[in-house]
């Protein structure tokens, strides 16, 4: 066996003394200084090599995105029309439920549903066209109504369609009762589509914001239909009548849905009015 | 002539549907525009030797007297007005055509509407001041046909342009 010479000695005790020390954790600070270069060219390398991996599979990326994009696009065009058209039933929901409402609260009327199709190709006449006809039992003369109130009356019918003329045309006469004063009126619609309340006794109490309701007189409306609120009253002096203007309950510029009272059928009273020189027996 | 006289026809008819479904409820103040007579108004600047602007005139009055709610016969009153006056200019006068629409279409929106309210007046005793159915639906009803003259001069060009023999577009 070789005898160990003196440097092989030294060295090995210097191995065996730095494992010590580096065992008692004395030297820590020196490997962590020693270590320090190398984790930074380390990390670099890394920094740099993912950098290169992801330019090389960017194309891929980029593709898979601008794919997913598109279908997040049509996904969101194809929830945009569904909203368009829920939100386009609920408004459908919420008039049909008016219109049941209001037919829940005269329920001794029979309805016919109708929608608006068209206006008079004229301004001076407040008159719209509706999707029944003779084919459906409405007869001209029938009472039209909206969600809100009272429309109009059935003008002409063709075995399809039917015009109506609204309430606000100026031809248009309808009898009314004003609430609570109770007193009876002539409302009459104008060529600005105005209403105004005509024949109001000077001494009746007529307040704005009074119910405007048809009186059934004259036998062309059924009674008790609203038709809308006094706006304004006036007064004028040496006049025989006082008038007042009318807030209609029905949105006519936004007219869509009406309801036709089928189970009304007007009453012509113009025979039964006394002419002058008509003399009795 | 044929393919003519169903172009005109086919053309007032549309118009009259748009009118009384879309064009009724553009409201300013209380005036629309009226598509039957823009129709009629580009249509006359393209052809008058089928027919004169008048009996196109009375043809588009037709379609309105079968929509509209007017007394009978008042539509062909206006619309034949209206006709007889472009008869007259474009006799005299055949080229620039924007002016002419422009003019045919004031002329004709106070013929037709002033014709309207008289029908009115007359047959069904409705009155109003001659202010009021002047700034709240003449004057509006001008503006509003004025707004809508080039895009129906667009629009009813290229249907005449489709529609009329190349003869007839070369006048």
């Amino acid at each position: 066996m070789k005898r160990p010479t003196l440097p092989r000695l030294a060295i090995g005790l210097m191995m065996a003394g730095l494992v010590l020390l580096a065992l008692g954790g004395y030297l820590t600070p020196w490997l962590g200084r020693a270590v320090q270069p190398v984790l930074r060219v380390q990390t670099a390398v890394v920094r740099y090599a993912r950098a290169v991996a992801d330019y090389l599979a960017a194309p891929t990326d980029v593709e898979t995105l601008r794919r997913r994009n598109q279908e997040l696009e049509a996904q969101v065009a194809q929830l945009q029309t569904q909203l368009a058209i829920l939100q386009q039933q609920v408004a459908e929901l919420e008039l049909y439920a008016a219109l049941l409402d209001l037919a829940r609260k005269h329920p001794e009327h029979e309805y016919k549903t109708a929608q608006v199709i068209g206006r008079d190709p004229s301004p001076f006449m407040h008159y719209v066209i509706i999707n029944v006809g003779s084919d459906d039992d409405i007869r001209p003369g029938m009472p039209v109504v909206s969600a809100q109130g009272l429309a109009g009356q059935i003008d002409a019918v063709i075995p399809r369609a039917s015009r109506v003329r609204l309430i606000t045309d100026p031809a248009s006469k309808v009898n009314v009762r004003i609430t609570p004063a109770n007193v009876d009126a002539l409302l009459v619609g104008s060529v600005t589509g105005d209403l105004k309340l005509q024949m109001v006794p000077l001494d009746a109490k007529v307040n704005v914001g009074d119910l405007v309701v048809t009186s059934g007189l004259g036998g062309q409306y059924p009674p008790n239909l609203l038709v809308g609120q006094v706006a304004s009253t006036q007064r004028l002096a040496h006049a025989l009548f006082q008038e007042a203007s009318v807030q209609p309950a029905t949105d006519f510029p936004n007219l869509k849905v009406v309801l036709v009272i089928t189970n009304f059928r007007p009453v012509d009273i113009t025979p039964l009015i006394p002419t002058p020189g008509a003399g009795g027996p | 002539m044929f393919r003519t006289f169903w172009g005109g026809v086919l053309l007032f008819v549309f118009a009259g549907v748009l009118q009384s479904g879309l064009f009724s409820g553009w409201r300013l103040l209380h005036g629309t525009p009226d598509a039957v007579l823009l129709a009629w108004a580009v249509w006359v600047l393209y052809e008058t030797r089928y027919a004169p602007p008048w009996a196109w005139a009375l043809l588009a009055g037709a379609v309105i007297e079968v929509y509209s709610a007017l007394p009978v016969g008042v539509p062909l009153l206006g619309y034949g007005l209206a006709g007889l006056v472009a008869h007259y200019v474009l006799q005299r006068i055949e080229e620039p055509r924007i002016p002419l629409l422009f003019l045919f279409l004031w002329i004709g929106t106070i013929l037709v509407q002033g014709s309207a309210f008289l029908g009115r007046w007359l047959f069904d005793d409705v009155t109003a001041s001659a202010q009021v159915v002047l700034t709240q639906i003449i004057l509006p009803s001008m503006l509003l046909n004025s707004l809508l003259a080039l895009p129906f001069y667009a629009i009813v060009g290229e249907w005449a342009d489709w529609t009329l023999p190349p003869r007839e577009l070369a006048a």
